[in-house]
């Protein structure tokens, strides 16, 4: 039986995919939901007056009150503002690899960059419990970092095949593997070491957390989602023409080897940034880019703007309920996004085999 | 635009795949790159496109050596039709078509309109420009074809590569698809493997057996009964047929 869904969809694709108007709208949500956001939590604000601790700070005077300032501006808008920022560059780093593999499953976590920095992570916390109280947020976070390269080092020396090319298949399955090894690794670490509030601090660092976010982790985090932001843009028509894989982008003047490997180092650093300040965050690199591609189109001048601002957005949300849905306590952040994310994966799976 | 292709050989794994290939294609003309299977016909089209560095000799298009010059500029001057494009994403038929603009446009995301032009005229020569707003998963093997053949001529390419355009098409497909590139005013070379298809629509042939050049000229001249025999192994006889004006190829058991 032929559905009449696919052709539904299809025009609402072919009016969202023209115009600036998607892109307006998706800012302006981000822009208010993170004005909203910044006044949730044990102290509610009204936006009224988180708009006066931002116009205030912005330079223009307002009688915003000391203590508001306090509140959104030095303890909730770090987080907020590093949630949007990790939020876009996941989403995109998720839909240049989906682009590059044309895998619909590949995402920053499937090149085992993840698994690498929790490696370096976990080693660290557990390692460093040794030497009571040497064990600081920033060796956390220098230690994830240092793993996320050494495993992009790994999986780019596995997935290069004799003649330097870099095979999309070949880095999935060598990132799968990886990401394995260094999982296996991080229980063995954490099981061995014996030591509870180890096991603890291991478990929320690979469920992923925004709480450790101060003003100069977020501003970086800013800058190299912005960075990485406009070196990806700047590949857009190129993404596009790897539509028809990769003999075809060649023909359309791409170099294929050099965008692979571009891209692909790009995104792993990029990844490994965001991961080694907030831990591993699943789901948003994975569905955003999805629901993108379906509402408003494959063409990437549009796709990655479009995922930056959804995934931010899909973020400052998540971070929000996992610091304000239990009272006094925070909820791993990763465990929002696979609320959120898992059963619209699965809507979407159940959607592709309707039109295949 | 002449395509000169002078001892180009190509290795992998120590094995020669494509063995001091030396062949001209003459500006306009349709050139039919024939041979079994394995012979090196998709090698050497990949290595004439640029997509594939030759381990030995060169190929020029107009005297410009093509694996000299940018990936961008290249792709503005040859094009290249692959045996059977696939994709997963949801494109319709004109943004498939305007993928063929991008060694054309800049690094940046511009306007949407760039092109509009070559674009509509592509559509017009590969006779799809009633298919703009379809999208492409809903295309048949013929229409996908076209499509990719306009994608193509949007590059606004001087040679036009085609690797086995006609092997998913019917019988009436194929004779259409072959009649709308000879009519084109690129030159034009194709890896076929309908010998009577080829000999009906090339001006000039090149067989090709184990990576070498075993014949090239004009059709007349290359397309025997002998020369079927040697390269292929099958007795036919080709003769020049009255009633439908052309040569022929029939096989033998």
């Amino acid at each position: 039986m032929l559905s009449p869904a696919p052709a539904k969809v299809g025009r609402r694709a072919a009016i969202l995919s023209r115009g600036p108007t998607p892109l307006l709208l998706l800012a302006l949500l981000l822009v208010t939901s993170m004005l909203v956001a910044l006044g949730i939590g044990s102290v509610t604000v009204p936006v009224r007056d988180v708009l006066d601790v931002v116009v205030r700070r912005a330079g223009w005077h307002t009688d915003a009150s000391l203590l508001d300032d306090q509140i959104v501006w030095q303890l909730r808008m770090p987080r907020v503002l590093g949630a949007a920022a990790a939020g876009a560059g996941l989403a995109v780093a998720g839909t240049v690899l989906q682009s590059l593999t044309r895998n619909d499953l590949a995402d920053p976590y499937l090149l085992g960059i993840s698994g690498g920095a929790s490696v370096g992570a976990v080693s660290v916390i557990v390692l460093g419990v040794g030497f009571a109280g040497l064990v600081s947020a920033s060796m956390i976070t220098l230690g994830a970092f240092a793993g996320a390269v050494a495993a992009l080092v790994l999986v780019l020396a596995l997935a290069t095949g004799r003649s330097g090319a870099l095979a999309p298949s070949r880095t999935v399955l060598a990132g799968v593997a990886v990401g394995q090894i260094c999982a296996a690794f991080t229980s063995f670490v954490v099981i061995m070491s014996g030591d509870h509030d180890a096991a603890r601090r291991v478990l929320s660092w690979t469920l992923g957390s925004l709480a450790g976010l101060r003003w100069h982790s977020t501003l970086f985090l800013v800058v190299v989602a912005l960075l990485a932001l406009l070196l990806i843009l700047s590949f857009s028509s190129t993404l596009d023409a790897f539509a028809f894989g990769e003999a075809a982008a060649g023909s359309l003047g791409v170099s294929v080897g050099a965008t692979r490997w571009t891209l692909l180092i790009g995104t792993a650093l990029l990844t490994a940034c965001l991961v080694a300040f907030t831990g591993a965050i699943g789901f948003v690199g994975l569905v955003v880019p999805h629901v993108v591609r379906l509402t408003c189109g494959p063409l990437h001048g549009r796709l990655l703007p479009l995922s930056a601002l959804g995934g931010a957005t899909l973020l400052v949300w998540s971070d929000t309920v996992a610091r304000s849905l239990v009272d006094g306590q925070e909820i791993p952040i990763g465990v929002v996004t696979a609320v959120v994310g898992a059963p619209v994966f699965a809507w979407l799976l159940r959607r592709e085999s309707r039109t295949a | 635009m002449r395509v000169d292709v002078r001892g180009v050989g190509w290795d992998v794994d120590g094995r020669t795949i494509v063995d001091e290939v030396t062949a001209t294609v003459r500006p306009g003309t349709f050139t039919g790159l024939i041979g079994p299977n394995g012979s090196g016909k998709t090698t050497l089209l990949h290595v004439v496109a640029g997509l594939l560095a030759p381990d030995r000799g060169s190929v020029r298009v107009d005297g410009d050596d093509v694996h000299a010059m940018g990936a961008r500029d290249r792709a503005t001057r040859v094009a290249l039709l692959e045996q059977h494009a696939s994709t997963t994403l949801d494109l319709t038929v004109r943004q498939v078509v305007e993928l063929g603009r991008i060694p054309h446009r800049g690094r940046w995301p511009g306007r949407s309109d760039e092109g509009a032009e070559q674009v509509d005229r592509a559509l017009r020569l590969s006779r799809v420009d009633g298919l703009v707003d379809r999208r492409w998963q809903t295309l048949s093997g013929g229409e996908r074809q076209r499509v990719q053949l306009a994608r193509a001529l949007a590059q606004e390419p001087q040679v036009l590569l085609l690797d086995e355009p006609t092997n998913h098409l019917d019988l009436s497909h194929q004779i259409d698809f072959l009649a709308t590139v000879r009519d084109l005013e690129v030159t034009v070379v194709a890896a076929l493997h309908d010998l009577d298809l080829a000999a009906a629509f090339c001006d000039d042939l090149v067989v090709l057996r184990q990576g070498r050049v075993v014949a090239s000229g004009a059709v007349a001249d290359v397309m025997t009964s002998g020369m079927i025999r040697e390269v292929y192994d099958v007795s036919t006889s080709v003769r020049h047929d009255h009633d439908a004006g052309r040569l022929t190829v029939t096989w033998h058991r």
